[in-house]
C-alpha cells in the first residue's frame, strides 16, 4: 500500500511538474473557465438591462410616478431618461432598444380623467428584445393607476419602428452565425495545417527549399481556406434555404464570407507558426472568438455591453463578418463603419498576417 | 580533394549552453563523414549551420565555396537534407511527397526525375501508397529519394536510420555508400558505431560541441589499441605472467581470469613483444587479439559512453 502511494504521489508529481514546464494545456485549462465565465456573462448582459431612453416633456408628479411604475414593472430593461433628440440619435446607432416618451400636459390629462398617449419608439432590428419593452408599458400603466387610485386611467403607447422591415431575433442570430462559422472554420483550419508543419518535422524542409517555404505555407492556408468558404458556405445556404431568409445583397454575401474566412484562415496560421503545436489551435481559437462573437453585436446590434467591449470586437474579423452579413441579408446597419469599411479591413487581415507568416518563417 | 564542406572556428550558444564551441571540420567531394557524438552533442546544430537553418554566433562556414551565412538560398540549391524525424506526411503517397519537393526546388524534368528516384529506392512499386503504411526503412528511403530529387553535389543525412530495422539500415547503407560512388559528399550524423565504421571515409567524434577527434575509422581503431588474450593450460603461471607484463610500458591494462591473461595494449606493434614475454613465463595454450571497436575509441576520446 505504501509502494502504491508512493507511487501514485510521483506521478501525480511527475504530471504537475509537466504541466509547469508545458504549460499550454494548464493555460487552456485555467483560461477556459474564465472565457465560459465571460461568454455567460454576456448573454445575460444581452438579455438583461436592455438600454431604454426615457424622453420627459414634463416633470410632474404623476409623469415621475408613472416611470417609476415603468421601473418597477419590468426589470429587464434600464431606463436611461435624455432628451429627445440624444434618444433618437442613440437608437439610430444601436445603443438603445427602445426610447419611452412621456408628452406634455400627462399630468394634467390623468387628472382629468382623459386618454394620454405614451410615445414608444423601437429599434426593430431585434423585435423579441423591442417587444420587451412594449409589453412593460402597459404593465406600468396598471402599476401607475393602482397606486394614484385611478381605476378608469388610460394610458396608450404609441408603437413607432426604426426600421420599416421587422427583423426576428432567430433570422438575426443565424445570419451572424455565417460569420461565426467563418471565423472558426478558418482561423483553426488555418492554425492547424501551419503548426502541422512544425510538429512533422516538414518546416525544416519547407525552410530549405529554394522557393522558400513563405509559398509552401501560403499554399496551405489557401487550401485551408478553400475549406473554410465550403463549411461557411453551407451556413450560409442553410440560412436561406432553412431559415428563410433572403439575401438583400448576395454580392456582399459571398465577400464577406470568403474574405472573413481569409482573415480568420490568415490569422489562424499566425498563431499556428507562433505556437508550433496542433493541439491548443482549436480550443484557443473558440476560446478567444466565441466571446469576440458575442462582443461583436452578433446577439443583439444594440451596443448595451460598453464602449470597451465594442472597441475590443473591433480586433476579430467577427466584428467585421457579422456587419458584412447583417447587411448583406437583411440590409442592416449594424456598425459605425460602412460595409466597404468592413470588407477592407477583412482583405487587409488576410494579407497582413499572411506576409507576417512568410517572414517569421523564413528565420 | 576540393573542399565540399567547411566548417571553420563555428559557434553556436542557445542562452548560456554551449552547443558548438569552435567546430572546425571539412568533407571533400566524393567523402562520406560521420558525425560521432551522443545526444546533445551538437550534431545536429551542425547540420542546420551548414544548411544555413541556424546561423552560427561565431566562425565561417563554407558549402562547395559559398559562404552559407551570407548566402543561405545559393547553398540550399545544392544541399540535400534528410532531417532526423524525415518531415514526412502520413497521408499523402510517395510520388505525391516527391511532386511537392519538385515543386518547392522548381525541377523542369519532375516527372522522370520523380520516377528514377522511387524506382532507385525501391520505392517504385509503392508509390501510390501513403506514407502511413510505410515501414520505418522505407520512410527513411523515401525521405533519402526526397533529398537526391534535385541531385544534389551535397547530402545531409542526420540520424538516417534511427528507428529502421536490422535489414532495413543495410539497404539504406547500399545507398548512401552508391552516394559516395556518384562523387557526391556526405556529412552523416550517427549514434550508431557500426554504421559509421562501415560507411563513412573519416569519422568526426564530437562532444560538448567541440571535435575531439577526426580521423579514418581504422585509425581511430589503432589509436584505441588492442587486446590480446592469452590463454594458458593451468593456472599456475598466471599470475607471474600477470605482474610481468603489467611492467611492459606499452600494456596499459591487465586483468586475469581462471585460465588467460587479458592485456590492454596501447600501440598494436607491440602484440608480438608481449606475446614473447608471456611465452618466457609459460607456453600458451591460444593467443587471441582483439580489435577495439570505435565505442571503446569514444570511450577512450571522450571519456564516457557513447549513449550517456
Amino acid at each position: 500500500m505504501m509502494a502504491w502511494t508512493r507511487a501514485m504521489l510521483e506521478s501525480a508529481r511527475g504530471q504537475l511538474v509537466s504541466f509547469i514546464r508545458a504549460p499550454v494545456t494548464a493555460i487552456l485549462v485555467l483560461v477556459l473557465p474564465l472565457n465560459l465565465m465571460l461568454l455567460m456573462s454576456l448573454f445575460a448582459l444581452t438579455g438583461y438591462n436592455a438600454p431604454t431612453g426615457l424622453v420627459m416633456d414634463e416633470d410632474t408628479p404623476r409623469a415621475r410616478e408613472f416611470v417609476q411604475a415603468l421601473r418597477d414593472a419590468h426589470n429587464s430593461f434600464a431606463l436611461r431618461p435624455m432628451s429627445r433628440e440624444a434618444a433618437m440619435e442613440q437608437l439610430r446607432c444601436g445603443r438603445l432598444v427602445a426610447v419611452i416618451e412621456i408628452p406634455r400636459g400627462f399630468d394634467a390629462r390623468i387628472a382629468s380623467g382623459r386618454r394620454s398617449r405614451v410615445q414608444l419608439t423601437m429599434d426593430n432590428v431585434n423585435l423579441d428584445m423591442a417587444e420587451d419593452v412594449r409589453r412593460a408599458v402597459p404593465a406600468a400603466a396598471a402599476i401607475f393607476a393602482e397606486r394614484l387610485d385611478l381605476p378608469k386611467v388610460r394610458i396608450r403607447p404609441t408603437l413607432i419602428n426604426l426600421l420599416a422591415r421587422d427583423t426576428g431575433y432567430v433570422e438575426y442570430l443565424g445570419v451572424s452565425a455565417v460569420a461565426l462559422a467563418a471565423v472558426i472554420a478558418g482561423g483553426i483550419l488555418g492554425g492547424t495545417v501551419i503548426a502541422r508543419e512544425w510538429e512533422t518535422g516538414a518546416a525544416r524542409l519547407l525552410l530549405l527549399a529554394p522557393a522558400g517555404a513563405g509559398a509552401a505555407l501560403i499554399g496551405r492556408l489557401v487550401a485551408a481556406a478553400g475549406v473554410g468558404v465550403l463549411a461557411s458556405g453551407l451556413t450560409a445556404t442553410i440560412v436561406v434555404m432553412g431559415y428563410g431568409v433572403p439575401m438583400s445583397h448576395p454580392l456582399e454575401v459571398v465577400a464577406g464570407v470568403v474574405l472573413t474566412v481569409a482573415a480568420s484562415t490568415s490569422l489562424g496560421g499566425l498563431v499556428g507558426v507562433l505556437l508550433r503545436r496542433t493541439l491548443p489551435i482549436a480550443p484557443l481559437i473558440l476560446g478567444t472568438q466565441l466571446p469576440f462573437y458575442l462582443d461583436s453585436g452578433a446577439l443583439e446590434p444594440q451596443r448595451f455591453d460598453g464602449e470597451v467591449l465594442f472597441r475590443l470586437a473591433h480586433l476579430s474579423p467577427a466584428y467585421y463578418g457579422v456587419g458584412v452579413m447583417e447587411h448583406g441579408y437583411h440590409h442592416l446597419v449594424v456598425t459605425p463603419e460602412p460595409v466597404w469599411v468592413l470588407l477592407l479591413v477583412l482583405a487587409l487581415a488576410a494579407i497582413v498576417p499572411a506576409i507576417v507568416l512568410g517572414r517569421v518563417a523564413r528565420r | 580533394m576540393s573542399e565540399s564542406i567547411r566548417l571553420e572556428d563555428v559557434r553556436v550558444a542557445f542562452g548560456t549552453l554551449i552547443a558548438l564551441d569552435g567546430l572546425s571540420l571539412t568533407v571533400a567531394a566524393g567523402e562520406i563523414v560521420g558525425l560521432l557524438g551522443p545526444n546533445g552533442a551538437g550534431k545536429t546544430t551542425t547540420v542546420d549551420v551548414c544548411c544555413g537553418l541556424r546561423p552560427p554566433d561565431g566562425g565561417a562556414v563554407s558549402i562547395l565555396g559559398v559562404d552559407a551565412i551570407r548566402s543561405p538560398r545559393e547553398v540550399r540549391a545544392s544541399i540535400g537534407v534528410v532531417p532526423q524525424d524525415s518531415g514526412l506526411y502520413p497521408e499523402l503517397t510517395a510520388i505525391e511527397h516527391l511532386r511537392l519537393a519538385a515543386a518547392l526546388y522548381g525541377l523542369k524534368q519532375a516527372s522522370s526525375r520523380t520516377e528514377a528516384m522511387l524506382r532507385l529506392m525501391g520505392l517504385w512499386d509503392r508509390r501510390h501508397a501513403q506514407v502511413a503504411t510505410f515501414s520505418g526503412g522505407m520512410r527513411r528511403r523515401l525521405a533519402l529519394a526526397r533529398a537526391l530529387l534535385h541531385d544534389p553535389p551535397v547530402l545531409f543525412l542526420d540520424e538516417p536510420t534511427l528507428g529502421v530495422d536490422v535489414q532495413g539500415r543495410r539497404a539504406l547503407w547500399d545507398h548512401v555508400a552508391r552516394l559516395r560512388d556518384e562523387g557526391r559528399s556526405v556529412l552523416l550524423t550517427t549514434n550508431y558505431l557500426d554504421e559509421a565504421a562501415a560507411l563513412c571515409d573519416r569519422v568526426a567524434i564530437i562532444d560538448h560541441g567541440q571535435l575531439i577527434v577526426c580521423e579514418e575509422p581504422g585509425a581511430l581503431r589503432r589509436e584505441g589499441g588492442v587486446t590480446v588474450v592469452l590463454t594458458v593450460e593451468t593456472a599456475g603461471p598466471l599470475d607471474a605472467m600477470t605482474v610481468l607484463l603489467s611492467q611492459h610500458p606499452s600494456v596499459a591494462e591487465v586483468t586475469r581470469t581462471d585460465h588467460s591473461v587479458r592485456a590492454r595494449l596501447d600501440e598494436d606493434s607491440q602484440v608480438a613483444t608481449v606475446i614473447a614475454m608471456a611465452q618466457t613465463v609459460a607456453p600458451l595454450a591460444s593467443v587471441r587479439v582483439i580489435e577495439p571497436s570505435l565505442e571503446d575509441v569514444f570511450l577512450k576520446v571522450t571519456g564516457r559512453e557513447l549513449r550517456e
